[in-house]
């Protein structure tokens, strides 16, 4: 099978991602997409830069979407993220499920993003007026992540 | 053992972005680097290892700090 491009610098419609993964999955009831942007904070931020080390960061990504794949019962599962530098508004990352019923789809499309922002291989650095900061992980993300495990 | 180190995130800005290093294990570079936070991830050639794990020329070494946020 073919890997897909998961992770690159080229801007993300999700829009479009959402209209041929639709197209894609005619067998699917239920489509659940989640779309991360850049939040502006007010103009304290003016763009993001994401940085990644590969092929830790794809390697990291396929066994969250293998591990979703297998806990869901789902149709198909799709991520794309962006890498480099991201201005305030524009899409970060891309994630959709599509399942028979929508329960499987709404949860693994929720559990794919806790991963994402807890255990996937990127560091952020936000770009504001007042010079850049990295970005430390959040408690909040890991408590997130752990209604997952059982 | 002569090779290049990689510092991802946060650490780039207190050791820049790689440097050429001198040592035979991770632990000598760590010891080098006075980088003893054990949430800071070492890897070698895409895997990552123990402090105990030796290097050698050629390798990719890079230290990994803790991933997530924002």
């Amino acid at each position: 099978m073919m890997v897909p491009v998961l992770v690159n610098t080229d801007p993300l419609d999700a829009g479009k991602l959402l209209s041929d993964f639709t197209s894609a999955n005619c067998e699917a009831g239920a489509i659940v997409s989640c779309v991360g942007q850049v939040r502006a904070e007010g103009g304290d931020v003016n763009r993001l830069h994401l940085q990644s080390y590969e092929p830790l960061t794809t390697a990291g990504i396929l066994d969250e979407i293998n591990a979703v794949r297998a806990r869901f019962d789902l149709v198909d599962l799709i991520v794309r993220h962006r890498i480099g530098d991201i201005a305030a508004g524009e899409t970060i990352v891309f994630v959709a499920a599509a399942s028979a019923h929508r329960r499987a789809a709404f949860e693994a499309a929720d559990s794919l993003m806790d991963a994402l922002k807890t255990r996937a291989v990127f560091w952020k650095r936000e770009d504001g007026p007042d010079g850049p900061k990295w970005i430390e992980p959040r408690a909040q993300d890991y408590t997130d992540a752990k209604r997952w495990i059982s | 053992m002569s090779v290049r180190v990689e510092f991802l995130g946060r650490l780039s800005v207190r050791y820049g972005a790689s440097k050429v290093m001198t040592g035979e294990s991770i632990a000598s570079l760590r010891a080098q680097l006075d980088l003893n936070d054990p949430t800071v991830r070492a890897v070698v050639n895409d895997v990552i290892v123990a402090d105990t794990q030796a290097i050698a020329s050629g390798d990719r070494v890079a230290f990994l700090p803790p991933v997530g946020g924002g």
